[in-house]
């Protein structure tokens, strides 16, 4: 990255307490946050801003996950943004299936810190030769 | 009895149709017979004719209800064309009845008029017509049906079989005398019919001849009476009578007895077996409760965790008061313990559930045992103790197993010994190889201390794991030992030890605090992978020593053999770990 640009972040996440840690973890590393509380509110923002990576979670009210990774992957302007599913659900099939409709990564909360979803989202924009 | 089945079930049309059946075949019997007595009454024996066409029409349609709710359009249209045949024959009969039967000497003496002959044919083929119609339907019954038709037709077989004998065989060889029971012999047909209907889900064949048989007997004796003439004969047939009729009244009561006793037993049977599946539904449901508690107790978890870990290992935030540091260290370590009683709560319902994934491969013990050791060095260290490992003249050692689920077992089982063995303690991971017969040994004086103990073991984890996953296979085990010179175990520790929720000693003045499903899940995954746990100990103060066993790598063929035959869950997962 040439030029100093923020990195542009999505979070779609229906929990508060949730979304806003990992904002405010976010904020530290200079990013520049959006935040969609359900689905389809995801959808429309991601539309809207071009973000650089989108977290995803997968229960919500209203479109879910998978949805919302569907909608995002059929929609030209939005197919190239990557996508990473961040979810409590530490179910296989879930995971098999978020790589399917073609999530590049799957994150289960209970199992990292926000400093591991820093890193996650830095591994996935560095440009790879 | 006609009216005992109608009143079981009066407005039943079966019951009703084959009460009045009964009635008028009660009635065409008596008038028979009494024309057969007194054998010259062409009164009574029009009478008896009259009666025959309702009969007809009762007997068809009571059969009928017993295959189907409905009447077929068909079967009424040709019962009622039958009986307005009959009919014609009894108007025929009652202006010129010598013109059906000239003139009467006995019962099987009679000069036959023109029509008789007639007469005759019309009626076998009517029974005929009855016969082919019932059987026909019976080959179509289904099971539950065909009980009850099975007792009818002994009653139709044994009518056919009496009647034949007295007015066909019998009077070949010269006896005439019993030919007049040819009529009578319809009450079998008839009782067996009343049986089949009334008792329609209690059959043993047995019991109901008996039951018949003794009734029979008794309207038998009870007729006779009125026959016989002489008094001294009389005197007789009453004693003889007044015997059949307590006989009989003994039998059938002794054989109603059993028979309630036999339902009393099946319907008792019947509500424990609902009581049973009620209480597995609940089983269900409760463990359905805590996947569900533990997947939504993961959030807010995930959320403590996640800002403690800002804090605490980035320090993205400065705490300058000490003691505010101290009380989130507090925060932090409690949270972490609840992670991992999640953790372990899935595990548990996961397994109850059967829907733990197991991969196996072909694990080598030694590297495993060494790497699990060194992740724990750190926590024996804080404890001083020492922690090492001793594979004996054993350096290679394979087994078929699920590498993760071994780790999982040797974590909790050195977490113990390191948690409870006081400050500077020695701790050893081995394993050595044992006869199967010897490990099925030691496992069952384990079960034999439960008992004694009186205490039953957990049959949650007894429904839970499939016998082909608990079968041991070859002639010999690894058997993986982890000794301490720690606390040591009473015998009551020992029983309680490997169930839910258990905790040595009181746990409410426990200084090391642990979730009580470590050793219950220990021994689920290693009788999962076709091995046995158990632990020995010489007392309390004297160290303990935790053994588990592996099937050896050779048996691969065997275990891949048992494991296919075991159903796994479409959403089986590995093991939730919150660490």
């Amino acid at each position: 990255m040439a030029e100093k640009k923020k990195i542009k972040v999505l979070i779609i996440d229906d929990d508060l307490t949730l979304r806003e840690m990992y904002a405010e973890r976010m904020m530290v590393e200079d990013y520049d946050v959006h935040i969609a509380k359900d689905g389809d509110e995801g959808i429309k923002m991601a539309k809207e801003v071009k973000p650089d990576v989108v977290l995803l979670d997968i229960m919500m009210p209203g479109t879910n996950g998978f949805g919302v990774l569907e909608s995002l992957q059929k929609d030209p302007t939005t197919e190239s943004i990557p996508i990473l599913m961040l979810s409590a659900l530490i179910q296989e099939e879930n995971k098999a299936k978020s790589k399917d409709g073609g999530a590049i990564g799957y994150i289960v909360k209970s199992e990292t810190t926000p400093a591991d979803v820093i890193e996650k989202i830095k591994k996935t924009l560095t440009p790879e030769n | 009895m006609s009216f005992y089945v109608w009143k079981a079930a009066f407005k039943n049309p079966l019951n009703i149709s084959f009460g009045i059946f009964s009635f008028l075949a009660g009635c065409w019997v008596l008038l028979n017979y009494l024309w057969g007595y007194y054998q010259t009454s062409h009164l009574l024996l029009a009478f008896t004719y009259l009666i025959s066409p309702a009969m007809i029409i009762s007997m068809f349609t009571w059969v009928n209800y017993l295959f189907r709710k409905n009447l077929p359009t068909w079967l009424s249209l040709s019962v009622i064309i039958a009986s307005i045949i009959n009919f014609l024959f009894v108007v025929l009969e009652i202006t010129q009845i010598r013109q059906l039967i000239s003139s009467v000497e006995s019962r099987t003496k009679f000069t036959t008029g023109p029509i008789f002959s007639l007469f005759t044919a019309y009626f076998f083929l009517i029974i005929l017509g009855f016969i082919f119609y019932f059987f026909w339907e019976y080959k179509k019954a289904n099971q539950g049906l065909k009980k009850s038709l099975n007792v009818i037709a002994t009653g139709i077989i044994l009518t056919i079989f009496i009647a034949s004998t007295v007015s066909f065989i019998l009077p070949a060889f010269g006896y005439v005398e019993l030919a007049i029971f040819d009529a009578p012999s319809i009450i079998f047909f008839v009782a067996f019919s009343a049986y089949a209907i009334l008792r329609l889900e209690l059959f043993n064949i047995k019991t109901v001849v008996i039951e018949i048989s003794a009734y029979l007997i008794m309207i038998l004796s009870f007729i006779i009476l009125f026959v016989v003439k002489e008094d001294v004969n009389l005197a007789a047939k009453i004693i003889l009578m007044a015997l059949f009729v307590y006989g009989g009244y003994t039998l059938i009561k002794s054989v109603k007895t059993e028979l309630s006793q036999q339902e009393d037993l099946k319907k008792l049977a019947e509500n424990l077996q609902l009581a049973n599946k009620q209480l597995e539904e609940v089983d269900a449901l409760k463990t359905e409760f805590i996947s569900m508690a533990s997947h939504e107790l993961l959030t807010p978890i995930s959320a403590i965790n996640g800002y403690l870990s800002m804090i605490y290992d980035e320090k993205l935030v400065k705490i300058e008061d000490e003691r505010a540091k101290k009380y989130l260290n507090q925060v932090y370590g409690s949270s972490k313990r609840l992670a991992k009683l999640v953790a372990a709560l899935l595990n548990v319902s996961r397994i109850e559930q059967g829907r733990l994934l197991i991969e196996k491969s072909d694990v080598m013990l030694n590297e495993l045992i060494e790497n699990v050791i060194a992740e724990l060095k750190l926590k024996a260290a804080e404890k001083k103790h020492t922690l090492k490992t001793n594979f004996g003249s054993l350096p290679e050692t394979q087994s078929y197993a699920d590498p993760d689920k071994i780790k999982e077992i040797l974590i909790n089982l050195c977490g113990n010994s390191i948690k409870y063995t006081p400050d500077g303690g020695e701790i050893e991971v081995g394993f050595t190889k044992q006869k199967t017969k010897e490990v099925e040994k030691e496992h069952e004086e384990m079960k034999k201390i439960l008992i004694k103990n009186e205490d039953a073991p957990d049959s949650s984890l007894q429904n839970a794991i499939d016998e082909n996953l608990r079968q041991l296979v070859g002639n010999e085990q690894i058997v993986i030992y982890i000794k301490d010179n720690g606390l040591g175990l009473s015998d009551d520790d020992i029983a309680h030890l490997f169930k839910k929720f258990s905790r040595v000693g009181d746990y409410t003045t426990q200084k090391v605090q642990g979730t009580g499903l470590g050793l219950y899940l220990s021994k689920a995954l290693t009788e999962m992978q076709h091995g046995r746990i158990w632990v020995k100990s010489d007392g309390i103060g004297k160290g303990s020593t935790f053994f588990f066993s592996l099937p050896e790598s050779s048996q691969r063929e065997e275990i891949k053999k048992l494991d296919s035959k075991v159903k796994v869950a479409k959403d089986a997962k590995p093991l939730a770990k919150l660490e």
